[in-house]
């Protein structure tokens, strides 16, 4: 039987915490004691197993999100970027409840398209999901969502660039107040924030959602990709745009 | 740990300052995250845990009393976010006692990484209070004062519950034949 006092010094050996006479009573019981030595070392066995564990590489949107979720004293008014309690929920949600909300969003309201400015296409009075043909002198557009309501206008262009799949999104709230944009993909992957103009109030992009919310005119695009293990189903961004709660317009863009 | 440049960015940080919360949270973050990561066995849940743990430090920021260190009160905000995560992983899915199952020799024991789940199985077999002092001992590397000031406990209740912590380990690597007898 190892007494207390002993086992207290093999592992303050083991984890530095003895001083130079506590180190000399741990070499002293440890020659006098086999069962200690059996001790000691099976410890130290396991002590050297746990440092050899590997540390773990930060994944790589991390520090991004933490550090755009955190909004500091003294920063303007409104401008609040916030993890919060959405994008803190979001890998939950991901992993079961996005699909089933994209259908629902996908499913609600009518659209209105209008071209987006630049685009070259005639697309009012349509309704539904467009495939307007490439741009000249652009990245080929594979689909797009247009809105102009009252005060609030924005396009949304799905376009594949030589380095992969771009949303561009452009809002427009003006006088509308706050409004919320939310794109949800299904068997589609939102990498990472490219670009941003203005200054949204929010702007979170998840793996399988991205929440703009603030007012006036912002301008950002996001990196995306198809998943590759459904490549037989149609990826689809279901999106909504709301204020106070109301919903104002959705849509849906297909990646063929 | 930094106290002094600590307290140096956090003030930055108070006056709204971003480079320097840029600054803390790159300091922070990978420990923070290796530390949720041992805690819950899982690394999206490290990830939303590490994201929440500073959302919440710089949420109260003004509650911070500068008296105590940056990390003592990040590292605890980062335990008690691992423990309710965890504790809520065990409410919607009663963990298996997979300990029974699957009883690998000594011979599939040393097999290429298969020691390192083995040792993230006996941590997360272990009491959470008993992990979490495992946990900031060996991967962050804090000394007993230092992991009683996060934990806000006593040194001796660290002292007993590393010990305890780490003979349940062994005596379970021995029984899963990671380690001799």
């Amino acid at each position: 039987m190892i007494d207390e006092r002993t086992i207290e010094l093999i592992h303050g050996g083991l984890d530095g915490e003895l001083d130079s006479d506590g180190a000399a009573e741990l070499e002293w019981r440890l020659e006098r004691s086999e069962e200690a030595r059996r001790y000691h070392d099976r410890m130290a066995e396991l002590s050297d197993a746990m440092e050899g564990l590997s540390l773990q590489e930060l994944p790589d949107s991390l520090h991004r999100d933490i550090v755009q979720g955190i909004e500091l004293p003294g920063a303007r008014p409104g401008a609040r970027r916030s993890a919060g309690s959405f994008f803190g929920r979001l890998p939950v949600l991901a992993r079961y409840g996005l699909p089933a909300a994209a259908a629902v969003l996908i499913a609600v309201g009518m659209y209105e398209f209008r071209p987006a400015p630049g685009d070259g296409q005639e697309y009012s009075n349509m309704s539904g999901t467009v495939m307007p043909a490439p741009r000249e002198g652009g990245p080929p557009l594979m689909d797009s969502h247009s809105f102009e309501l009252d005060s609030l206008s924005g396009a949304i262009r799905l376009v594949e660039r030589d380095d992969g799949l771009t949303l561009e999104v452009s809002l427009d709230a003006g006088a509308q107040g706050a409004v919320l944009l939310e794109m949800v993909g299904e068997y589609v992957r939102f990498d990472k924030l490219e670009s941003l103009q203005g200054d949204p109030g929010l702007v979170e992009v998840a793996e399988r959602a991205i929440r703009v919310q603030g007012v006036g005119h912002q301008r950002f695009e996001v990196r995306l990709y198809r998943d590759a293990a459904d490549h037989n189903m149609d990826s689809v961004i279901g999106l909504s745009i709301s204020s106070d709660g109301k919903l104002l317009n959705s849509g849906e863009l297909v990646i063929d | 740990m930094h106290k002094d440049s600590d307290t140096a960015l956090l003030e930055d940080c108070k006056n709204g300052d971003r480079k320097a919360l840029d600054s803390l949270v790159r300091r922070y973050e990978r420990p923070v995250y290796n530390a949720a990561f041992r805690m819950l066995g899982n690394p999206d849940e490290a990830a939303d845990v590490t994201q929440t743990v500073f959302l919440k430090a710089f949420e109260n920021l003004d509650r911070f009393d500068p008296k105590y260190r940056f990390f003592s009160w990040i590292y605890r905000i980062a335990v008690n976010e691992s423990i309710n995560q965890f504790n809520r992983n065990k409410r919607a899915e009663p963990l298996a006692d997979n300990e029974a199952s699957s009883e690998p020799g000594p011979e599939r024991a040393v097999e290429s990484g298969l020691i390192n789940e083995e040792l993230q199985a006996a941590l997360m077999a272990l009491h959470e209070d008993h992990r979490a002092v495992i946990v900031l001992r060996h991967f962050t590397g804090y000394s007993y004062r230092q992991i009683g000031e996060i934990l806000d406990i006593p040194e001796k209740t660290v002292k007993s519950r590393l010990f305890s912590a780490r003979q349940k380990m062994r005596d379970r690597l021995e029984r899963r034949g990671v380690f001799s007898a």
